[in-house]
């Protein structure tokens, strides 16, 4: 991260070095760069259901992982190509961690139809989204300095959710109880092509640079594979928005 | 964890003691202390054998400790010779533990008693890693398929290698659902170098079809390839063997000719156990233990879970005409041997009677498997002399117990496989041995004045102890006595958990070996005043029970 931020700062510097005082922008450059930092916000709680066999019968595990909004990280790059329309590509990428929640029913090693619940809470569950969002763009000036770019198109959501794949707990003879120790976890990855549209408002300091704030919606689903190759639903994308520098010419 | 390692140093000194010229055994040298046999790839198990000996161990383990090449673990008081104690050390190596390097100290005094231990000499490694902490969890995680805790790292340890040498490896222990392996990962390449299970003893959980056709769990051991009939999950040994027919083997092992091995063991393929007999058998007596601890806090038949071993087809069906004079038992009967050991009879061919029953396996009866273990309960209590009335009481016992587990597996009624106050009624069919709730019903005595005087049965142990049940009976449910027609108001069965106590209170706590029924019914309303209170439901019931059945 301290490299990455190096980069953007050197890059920010010479941008700004090569600028001219702020003036009226009668007509923008042909291509613009944002550099975004914000937030999505919670998608839907993902919950996941397994089983495995254990003492002859069937243990089944409830999982509920968080609804947590998560840091957003973005970039692109537009091109403007006739009139107020252009073609862009922004990258997105969120990340947050979260608490799964474990609910299971572990059957008794003597005695059938006797499970013993086990519950607790997997700390550390980690989700990523990654998007690659093609834009046909639309420019509005509102002022001098002020532009609204609208954007939509479609998006390649690639999204790794830290799956919870087995529970360890404790028992001990008579074994009519069981504790959660831990769970067992291992990230699984899916990718899909969605859709996004969202809006992006730039208020330029100088010739070449601004600042802008981006609202934009995604919509996907994908399929993760779980526990015995089990695959389940997940809805990716969501709402982000940010705000950053944009650099133009 | 250095069970492994240490097992192997023990084994190595008694070999040592035995067969110092073994060819492994390294002449000590001048610096070298004696009393040590060097074993493979500079292992050197400590066993001084002479005060000599000793003496130039403990001052090589002081100088080892002075310099760090040892460090002291443990510090413990003996907990069974008073003034000793016992410290543990463990080797390093520049400041890295040896895995598998300790030793054990015995001080009487402050002064060393005994010294056993392995050290490992010409470690010549450089102790700094090459990959860090963070790395090994990822390489053991990548390994495992498991997300570790990073608070708990691995430890940085030197590895003796099997083929000999050593490796500088990180260790850690990942325990999983199925298994908890102990993982080594070279620390100079990232390699794995070693992985064991350190896992305790080896369960299995099965399915087992009962004589009766239920089918049941049953805790096994996996044993080359199968599953074999010894539960690893009690705390009590707990193994079922299944003597195929032998009778004469049979013979020889309650005689004390044979012992038998894991060889002998109900065993199956699959764990997915057709023999109703080994399965029953085996279950049963696992559920009874589950009785005792639950109801009574008790941990097996001596309250320090002796083994427990039963002895299911003695005999086989088949071979009725040719063996029943010589082994009758071994068909019609179940017995408890002493010290834990159990024979549950074959039962009859079919088409065969005796007394108008059928006789299906023995142990295909739970009260009856409690019955012969709870004998093993009573041999390592009161004792009770298996003559007249304290015989009697001990049958009786048996009976009570019995019936008590169960009501504490099974469902109330009076179809197989429910709990009632018949003995044995799922094997002898129909209406089992004895009743408690109408002994005379099976021709008992269900009234004192009505007791068995003569010297048949040791003085009627199995007739008499009809009064005692009939007592027990009537504690719980109430009613009134066919002979004295006193009636009882019981605790009801609800609380059937009471009389229970009171009855195992009396035989393991109150009885003396050659208690009379006098002497029961004394005893069991003072275990009912100790557990419940004087003027208690309990012991009234207790005390009605025992007038209404004539004993004062």
């Amino acid at each position: 991260m301290a490299a990455r931020a190096r980069v953007v700062a050197i890059a920010v510097a010479g941008v700004l070095a090569a600028t001219i005082p702020a003036a009226a922008q009668d007509s923008p450059g042909r291509v613009v760069v944002t550099v975004n930092g914000g937030g999505q916000s919670a998608g839907p709680g993902l919950s996941d259901r397994f089983e495995f066999e254990q003492n002859v019968e069937t243990a089944t595990v409830d999982v509920q992982y968080p609804a947590k909004p998560t840091i957003l990280g973005d970039g692109s790059l537009g091109f403007r190509l006739w009139k107020n329309l252009g073609v862009g590509v922004a990258v997105s990428y969120a990340t947050g961690d979260g608490t799964a929640e474990v609910d299971a029913q572990i059957p008794h090693p003597f005695q059938f139809d006797q499970p013993r619940a086990v519950t607790g809470k997997q700390d550390g569950v980690n989700r990523t989204e990654t998007g690659v969002h093609v834009q046909l763009q639309y420019t509005i000036p509102m002022s001098p300095r002020v532009l609204l770019v609208l954007s939509g198109g479609p998006s390649r959501l690639t999204v790794e959710q830290e799956v919870v794949t087995d529970v360890l707990y404790d028992d001990e003879f008579p074994f009519d109880t069981a504790t959660f120790r831990s769970a067992t976890t291992r990230r699984s990855k899916a990718s899909v092509t969605g859709f996004h549209a969202g809006g992006d408002l730039h208020w330029m300091l100088t010739r070449h640079l601004g600042l802008g704030a981006m609202v934009r919606v995604i919509r996907g689903s994908v399929e993760l594979t779980t526990v015995n190759d089990r695959r389940i639903s997940v809805r990716a994308g969501g709402v982000q928005a940010g705000g950053g520098i944009r650099i133009r010419f | 964890m250095s069970v492994h390692f240490r097992t192997a140093a023990v084994a190595v000194a008694v070999f040592g003691v035995l067969a110092p010229t073994a060819a492994n055994a390294r002449p000590a040298s001048v610096q070298e202390p004696r009393g040590q046999i060097s074993g493979p790839r500079g292992a050197v198990a400590i066993a001084a054998r002479s005060p000599a000996e000793l003496r130039e161990w403990d001052q090589r383990v002081d100088r080892m400790l002075r310099t760090g090449e040892m460090r002291l673990r443990q510090t413990r008081e003996d907990a069974l010779v008073p003034g000793r104690t016992h410290q543990r050390t463990d080797q390093y190596h520049r400041g890295v533990r040896v895995f598998g390097g300790d030793v054990a100290r015995q001080l009487r005094g402050g002064a060393t008693e005994s010294m056993f231990g392995t050290v490992y000499e010409g470690i010549e490694l450089d102790p700094e890693p090459a990959i860090d902490r963070n790395r090994a969890r990822a390489l053991i995680e990548e390994r495992t398929g498991a997300r570790l805790d990073p608070s708990v790292g691995p430890e940085l340890v030197v590895l003796p290698l099997d083929g000999g040498g050593y490796a500088l490896t990180w260790r850690l222990r990942v325990t999983t659902r199925a298994d908890s392996r102990q993982y080594f990962i070279d620390a100079r390449t990232g390699a794995a170098v070693l992985d064991f299970s350190d896992r305790k003893g080896q369960s299995a959980v099965g399915r087992a079809r009962g004589v009766l056709g239920d089918t049941k769990k049953i805790s096994v051991r996996p044993n080359a390839g199968q599953f074999v009939t010894s539960d690893e999950l009690r705390p009590s040994s707990i193994q079922t063997y299944d003597m195929l027919g032998d009778p004469f083997r049979v013979e020889e092992f309650l005689t004390n000719r044979r012992t038998l091995s894991t060889n002998d063991l109900g065993s199956d393929t699959d764990n997915d156990w057709t023999d109703g007999a080994v399965g029953d058998a085996h279950i049963y007596a696992g559920w009874t233990y589950d009785y005792y601890f639950k109801r009574f806090n008790r941990s097996g038949l001596d309250n320090a879970n002796t083994r427990v071993q039963s002895i299911v087809h003695p005999v086989h069906r088949q071979d009725l005409f040719t063996h029943i004079e010589e082994f009758q038992d071994f068909f019609v009967n179940a017995f408890y041997d002493g010290n834990g050991i159990l024979l549950f009879g074959e039962g009859l061919p079919a088409g065969f009677t005796l007394g108008g029953q059928t006789w299906d396996f023995l142990a295909g009866a739970i009260d009856i498997v409690a019955h012969e273990l709870t004998h093993g309960v009573t041999e390592f209590t009161s004792n009770l002399t298996y003559r007249n009335e304290s015989g009697a009481l001990n049958e009786s016992f048996s009976d009570m117990m019995g019936t008590g587990v169960e009501f504490f597996f099974q469902q109330a009624g009076d179809a197989a496989l429910r709990a009632d106050y018949l003995v044995g009624e799922d094997a002898i069919r129909p209406g089992g041995l004895r009743s408690m709730s109408d002994p005379a019903a099976k021709g008992d005595p269900d009234h004192y004045s009505k007791r068995f005087l003569g010297s048949e049965d040791n003085g009627g142990v199995h007739i008499n102890s009809g009064i005692p049940n009939q007592v027990f009976y009537l504690a719980i449910e109430g009613g009134t006595n066919r002979t004295s027609g006193l009636s009882v108001q019981g605790v009801g069965g609800g609380n059937r958990e009471q009389i229970e106590k009171i009855f195992y209170r009396t035989v393991t706590e109150l009885l003396p070996a050659n208690a009379t029924f006098a002497v029961a019914r004394a005893a069991s309303i003072q275990a009912a005043r100790d557990l419940y209170g004087a003027n208690s439901a309990a012991e009234r019931a207790v005390t009605q029970a025992w007038t209404a059945v004539g004993v004062n």
